[in-house]
This record gives structure tokens, sequence and C-alpha cells, in this order.
């Protein structure tokens, strides 16, 4: 079921296209990712649906009410900033109940002791936020939302301002609370392994317009365009000759989806492509990057065309030194982006 | 600096314990500090009105010509207190511009009622600028957090951004009540009994010398008492910025049904802090009888250079070891050598004066009424403002730039006149005409410690006004307002630059 839906919203500054455009759609209960490159618009999106700015033109519907008229307070929309956004003045538990005023006071003693709770803070509720660590302001800003009840939530690059070494674990805390409660949330970011593991579904802006949206499996197996394709992942793109299920490429005939005729633009991700012993397309090591469990190779094609191909550093193998001449296979279909 | 307040303490002790309890503990003095503390309530009060309302206005709403505004909230600076007064006074009379083009007869404004309107007027833009920097770099995300959690406009303001402005309403509460007690000119012409004018006249009179030393001492107390007030709340706030991220800027809201009352409102304020006295000025200039005598008028301002520009170069000269030695060889020494310089700028103006003239008349009675001693106490009164531009631009600097000089092969003494000096002359220029133009506006202590015969601008728009001769004042006050708003706009255009620079 749609909770929200944002069509042709339009959005400039002063002269220059933030959003172009957009359309959108928010399934209710689902952890909906928007990623781009920095000025894509994804953060200017995150405050029209917020309420914050006025799009110039389209319409922002939640549970089929217009609401992009209403102001920020009666939109019941939370919104987690990318700094938090604690109020300095107030202590943990007070910035907990600072959305909770409608709650009697034992209401919402106990909501606050509830959500205190929920994000691991008991102990903490007398602190003020100065006297938290990074990743414990961001567990308050989570609640102080969570505790609001609304019917949806925003964050902007929740993770962006905590050390490495806790994103990991306050991201799978996040998308843990979240299914909890069974928030539906819509979060930005740009960073490619954070919308792919936390989300159910992910949306590609580029230039304030929406590339692609859909499972994170299948915008990284299928992108919709060579943008997609590069931004998600590292990729060779390959030129060929499509006819139907397969195109003829430098690499040889290669199996492709989804089916074309003519001239195409082919992804395949670096572990697609394989060194064999015999019977491939020919190459020349160019590089060797070590990385620990894999090794990638840069290669170039007989027509010239850089390539990259991943394998896994098993003793078996054997090094292949710069300059060597090495045979190629494709060991998965090519995709379709242009 | 701590021997003249010593001998005020001399003369006060000298006092018989008969006497005391006679003169000295009498109802007179419990009056004179009930007055001085309503002076300050109701000023605190007024400027706080005028000076939030505006910051709002200035910070949070689309109003057209955004630039304008806070210049024009600034500009009373210029205006000092006691052509204030005048202005306010000068209205009315039988000969006022009131009864004149109006027919309008109102009673002459005095008391505590003018008292506070002549100082308020003059004194809410130090609150107006404090709350407007707040305001401007405060985190959005704060407001917007408030209103995504369900607060309108009105209780995000009560309830986020008015706690966010407790410091700055303290530090400018801090200046406008110092200021307040150490007022002379505006109260005295006003005939409002409080410390500063009763130990003027006690002193001035030759009445009881040790009498107005107890006043002198009772102000001070009442001066510390403030000051230790405001740093005892300031400790308890926690305003801390919490995030990293960059600062936004709020988006401006448009006035939308507000629009009038805000434009009668900036309309009252900008006619009366400003407007006031310079149509009251030009008013009274177009009714002198007789032509203006200007060569008067050049001779009292050269009198006045000559006084405020020895006090700059003195204050810039001192400024710099006390702030190169406070910020290089931070120790107990340097520490107690800038607190010294900011409890003689604490200290109210006529208590310090009074000191001096004690501390003069037992040591030094040879300087007792000379330039020399006028020009030292008023270095000494004010260098804290010299000081301030220039340890801020140290702290800024820091010493990297000047080691790399000397790790280049120049000595301790080339580095440091190569390398940061240059880069500090902006800040003690900055310094050094702050000092210039707060001496050419002060009156208490020029009135105590000159040498007879001396008349600057801010004794004669004085000494006319109080006697009711606002023709004969008229001149001199219009060019100490033009003298004044020009280095306003010197101070507003370096940190308006200053201020474009670190955006």
């Amino acid at each position: 079921m749609t909770l929200l839906s944002i069509e042709t919203l339009t959005k400039r500054f002063g002269g220059v296209v933030a959003l172009d455009r957009l359309s959108l759609t928010i399934t209710a209960g689902e952890i909906h990712a928007l990623i781009g490159p920095s000025g894509c618009g994804k953060s200017t999106a995150l405050r029209l649906i917020a309420g914050f700015e006025q799009a110039e033109s389209g319409a922002i519907t939640m549970n089929g009410r217009r609401i992009d008229g209403l102001k920020p307070e009666a939109r019941d929309i939370g919104m987690v900033f990318q700094d938090y956004a604690l109020f300095p003045h107030l202590t943990v538990a007070d910035n907990i109940a600072f959305g909770l005023r409608r709650l009697d006071k034992s209401a919402r003693e106990a909501a606050v002791r509830d959500h205190l709770a929920l994000m691991r803070l008991q102990g903490l509720e007398g602190r003020r936020p100065d006297q938290l660590s990074g990743g414990q302001q961001q567990r308050v800003a989570l609640a102080r939302s969570l505790a609001a009840r609304p019917r949806l939530l925003l964050l902007d690059e929740p993770f962006s301002n905590l050390d490495a070494s806790l994103r990991e674990t306050a991201r799978r805390e996040m998308r843990d609370v979240l299914r909890a409660s069974g928030m539906t949330a819509l979060f930005v970011t740009h960073d490619r392994e954070e919308a792919l593991s936390l989300s159910d579904r992910v949306t590609v802006l580029k230039a304030g317009r929406v590339e692609q949206t859909d499972r994170p499996d299948r915008v990284y197996q299928r992108p919709a365009s060579a943008f997609v394709a590069g931004f998600l992942g590292r990729t060779n793109l390959l030129q060929g000759m499509a006819e139907g299920g397969r195109a003829r490429t430098v690499l040889g005939p290669l199996p492709i989806e989804p089916e074309a005729h003519g001239p195409v633009t082919l992804s395949l991700r670096p572990q697609g492509l394989a060194l064999v012993a015999e019977g491939g397309a020919e190459a020349t090591v160019t590089d060797r990057i070590y990385r620990g469990q894999e090794v990638t190779y840069l290669l170039r094609a007989a027509d010239g065309t850089a390539l990259q191909l991943d394998t896994t550093d098993a003793p078996a193998t054997p090094a292949v030194a710069p300059g060597a001449r090495v045979q190629l296979e494709a060991v998965a279909p090519g995709v379709v982006v242009g | 600096m701590l021997v003249p307040l010593v001998y005020l303490v001399v003369r006060a002790a000298e006092t018989q314990a008969t006497e005391l309890a006679f003169l000295v503990f009498r109802p007179a003095t419990a009056q004179l500090l009930a007055n001085t503390l309503s002076l300050v309530v109701c000023v605190l009060a007024l400027s706080t009105a005028i000076a939030l309302p505006l910051a709002v206005l200035v910070t949070r709403c689309r109003l057209p010509f955004p630039w304008l505004w806070p210049v024009l909230f600034t500009l009373p600076l210029a205006v000092p207190g006691y052509v204030m007064a005048y202005a306010l006074i000068g209205l009315s009379g039988y000969y006022g511009p009131l009864n004149q083009v109006f027919g309008m007869r109102l009673p002459r404004l005095e008391g505590l009622s003018g008292a506070t309107l002549a100082l308020s007027l003059y004194v809410y833009p130090y609150l107006f600028l404090n709350l407007r920097t707040v305001l401007t770099t405060l985190d959005p995300a704060l407001e917007e957090s408030a209103r995504s959690l369900g607060h309108s406009a009105v209780s995000t303001f009560l309830r986020v951004v008015l706690p966010q402005l407790k410091a700055a309403f303290l530090s400018g509460w801090l200046v406008i009540a110092l200021y307040t007690l150490g007022d002379y000119g505006a109260i005295a012409l006003m005939r409002y009994d409080v410390f500063s004018s009763a130990i003027y006249s006690q002193y001035a009179g030759a009445f009881e010398v040790y009498y107005a030393a107890w006043l002198a001492l009772m102000l001070i107390a009442l001066a510390g008492l403030f000051l230790a007030a405001e740093a005892r709340a300031a400790r308890r706030l926690h305003l801390a910025r919490t995030g990293t991220g960059t600062a936004r800027v709020l988006p401006r809201a448009p006035l939308g049904r507000m629009a009038l009352p805000a434009a009668l409102f900036i309309a009252l304020v900008v006619s009366a802090s400003l407007g006031l006295p310079v149509s009251v000025i030009l008013f009274w200039l177009s009714r002198a009888p007789e032509a203006i005598d200007w060569p008067a008028v050049a001779a009292t301002a050269l009198q006045t250079v000559t006084i405020a520009g020895p006090v700059a170069l003195l204050a810039m000269a001192a400024a710099l070891p006390v702030a190169l030695v406070t910020t290089r060889f931070p120790g107990r020494a340097a520490f107690l050598a800038e607190r010294m310089v900011y409890l003689g700028y604490a200290v109210p103006a006529l208590p310090f004066a009074l000191a001096m003239v004690f501390f003069s008349l037992a040591v030094i009675p040879f300087f007792y009424q000379s330039m020399t001693l006028l020009i030292a106490t008023l270095t000494l009164h004010f260098l804290a403002l010299a000081l301030g531009p220039v340890r801020s631009r140290l702290l800024q600097l820091g010493p990297r730039t000047e080691e790399a000089a000397r790790s280049l092969g120049h000595g301790a003494f080339a580095a440091f006149r190569r390398v940061t000096l240059p880069q500090l002359m902006r800040a003690l220029v900055a310094g050094g005409l702050l000092v210039f133009m707060v001496v050419a506006k002060e009156l208490p202590i020029t009135l105590l410690l000159s040498p007879t015969g001396t008349q600057t601008l801010a004794m004669t728009v004085f000494a006319r006004s109080s006697e009711g001769a606002l023709v004969d004042a008229a001149p001199y006050a219009g060019l100490m307002i033009l003298f004044s708003s020009l280095f306003v706009g010197l101070v507003l255009t370096r940190s308006g630059r200053a201020a474009g620079k670190t955006s």
C-alpha cells in the first residue's frame, strides 16, 4: 500500500534546478533509500517532504491526502538530521519527550522510558547532548523521532557523522529498530553500501531526476543506465551488437539481458569476468591491485577497451604480472544499459 | 590599577564611626540604591522589549532592503546618552518643536521614565547585536527538528530558540547594566538621583568627600555583584553545539499578517532612536538667534581630538604587550594582568575617576587636574576595548607562522615584526579607533579630572543642556553625532567584512 507519493515535484534555487519533475512512491512499512552523488537533489527532496521548503510545482500526497500545503508540524513526518540537531539545553530524557506534549505526564514518562530502553540509552537520561558520544547522540536523535510516532520517518545521511568502526553496528541496529516498530522510513545517503545493505528499495537520483527505483539486488544486478551501473559499484562498460539474447562484443559472443537488437552498451561487473587457460578473448594485463581477499586485474582488450576483473586470492591461482597476455571469459550475462 | 582603588578605601576608612552611621547609612543612601536598581531594571526591560523583536525580524523574516536594518538598529550607539536626553528634553517645552510646530505642550521628560527612555534608546543595540549574532549562527536543524516533532512556530521559538539565547541575553544585559550604573550625563539631565549623580554632586560641591568615597565603593560593589551574578548564571548554561555539520542559513519567513505591526514597530524605534535626536538638533539649529560661533565649535572639536588621540595611541601601545603576554605565556601573572585590564573597564567611570583624584592628591599632587592624569586615567579605563580585538586576532593567528619564520632563520623579534605584526595591524587599529570614539564621547571622567578651562564636545553639550540653553548645545550635539556615526559606520563595515571573510 502506498503511504507517500510524490508527483512531478520541481524545485529551483535561484536559477539552479534542484529537482526536475521528481516522482516517487513510498510503500507503507518499507525502508527506502535515496542515493545519488552530491548535488543530485536528494536532501532537497527530503526537506520538501518534511515541509521546510516549498516546491514550485508538483504534489506530495500521504494516504491519499495532499500535504504539500501543510506546515511541518502538521504533517506527521519525523526527521533525523545529519548532525542530529539535539537540543543542547535539554537532557536526553527531555529531548525524547519533546515531541510528546499531547500525552499526559504518565504516558509521556512511559514513552520516554520505552524509547530509552529501545535505543539502549538507560542511565543516560539525565545527561546533556554535549556529554554523549557520537553514537549515543545518534541513538537519542532516533529515539526522539520514533517516540513522536510519525507516520513516516526521514533520515538525512544518518551515519555520516559516525566513525567507520561504529557505522556497521549502528546500521544494523537502526534497521532492527525500524523493522520492530513497523516504521516507514526514507533515508538519504551517498554511500552505496549503506543504501544496498539497509533498504527494501533503492531510488537512484541524478541531477534532480529518478534514474531507477528497485530492490537493492535488482538495481545492482540489473542497472537501468550506465550511470546507475557505475554509481553502485565498479563495472565494465562494453560496446556490442545485440541480436536478441546475445551480443557480439570484444570478448566474443555474450549472453545479454534483457533481449535487444542493434548497437548496445553492456554493463559487466568485475566479478563477471574470469581468467581462463584457453579459448577466451585475448587481453593484456596493465596492472594488478592486491586487496587482501581478492585481486583486481586491470586489462586492455584487443580493441583497446579498458577492463577490470576481480578474482579471489587463493594459493592455487598464480599471480599474473603486468605485461602478461591472458585469456578472458564472461561468466555472467551482460546487462543492457543503453 | 589597584593602587588608586586602594586610596578610595583609605579615604572611606577615614570616616568617624558616628559620622558613618549618621551620614552614610541614612535613608537617603537607601533611596539612591533603590533608584539605581529600579533604573537598571527599567532600562533592561525596555531595551529587551526593543532589541528582541528587532533581532527576530532581522534574522527570521523577509524584509525589503535586508542590509539596511542591522545598520539602522546599530547606529543609535553613535548618539551618546546625554545627546539622547538632550533630544528628549528639547522636544518638549514652550520653545520646543512640539509646541512650535504642532502646538502640543508636554511636560518636560524627567525622572525615572525620562532616564529609562534616554538610556534604552541608546544602549539597546548592544543587546540587539548579541541576539542577532546568535540567531544567525544557530543551527537551523534545531528549529526544523522542533517543527517536525509537532511544535508550532511560536512554541518552537519559546521552547528551543529562546533557551539558546540565554547567553546572549546575559552578556548583553551585563553590558547594559554596567553602562547604566556608570552613566552620568543622561541621568543627570533627566534630574534623577542615582549613585553616580550623588557621587558627582558630593565631590563637585566639595561637601563630604568621604561620603563620595563611600558611595563610590557601594557603586563598585554593585557592579561587582552584577559581574558575579552574570558569571554564575553563564556557568550553568549548556549551549555547546553538538553537531559537526556545516551551518546552513534558515530560510526567512514572509511576514504575512504581521507586516503592518512590524513596519509600525520598526518605524517607531528608528524615529525615536535616530530620527528624534537628528530632527531635534536640526530644529534648534534652525532656531539659532544669531550666527553660530563656528570657531568656538572648531576649537572644542580640536580639544576633544587632542585628548582622544593620545589616549587611543597609548591604549594601542599598551594593548600589544598585554595581549602578547597573555596569549603566548599564559600563567598566573599574565592572567592577573588581563583581569586588571578588564577590572579597570568594569569599575564605573565616576568611582574610577574619584579613585584617581584621591590617589593623585595623596601621591602625586603635582599631577592633580593635569592633562597627563586625565589621559592616563582614560587609557587605564578604556584599555580593555583596545585589548579585545588584538587578543582575539592573536589567538586566531596562533604561533605557527611565526615558528615557520624562525625555522627560516629569523630571530624571535624579526619573526614577530615581519610575520605577526603585519597581520595584527588591522585589529590593533580597530581597537584604537574604538577607544578614540568612546573617549571622544566620554563625559564623567573628563568632567572630574580635566584641567580647569578644558572644553570638550561632550562637556559643552552637557553643560549647555543642563542650563536649558538648547540652542547653544545644538551645533555641538550635531557634530558629536556626525562624528560618532562615522566611527560606528567604520566598525560596522569592518565587522561586516570580517563576517564575509569567515563565511
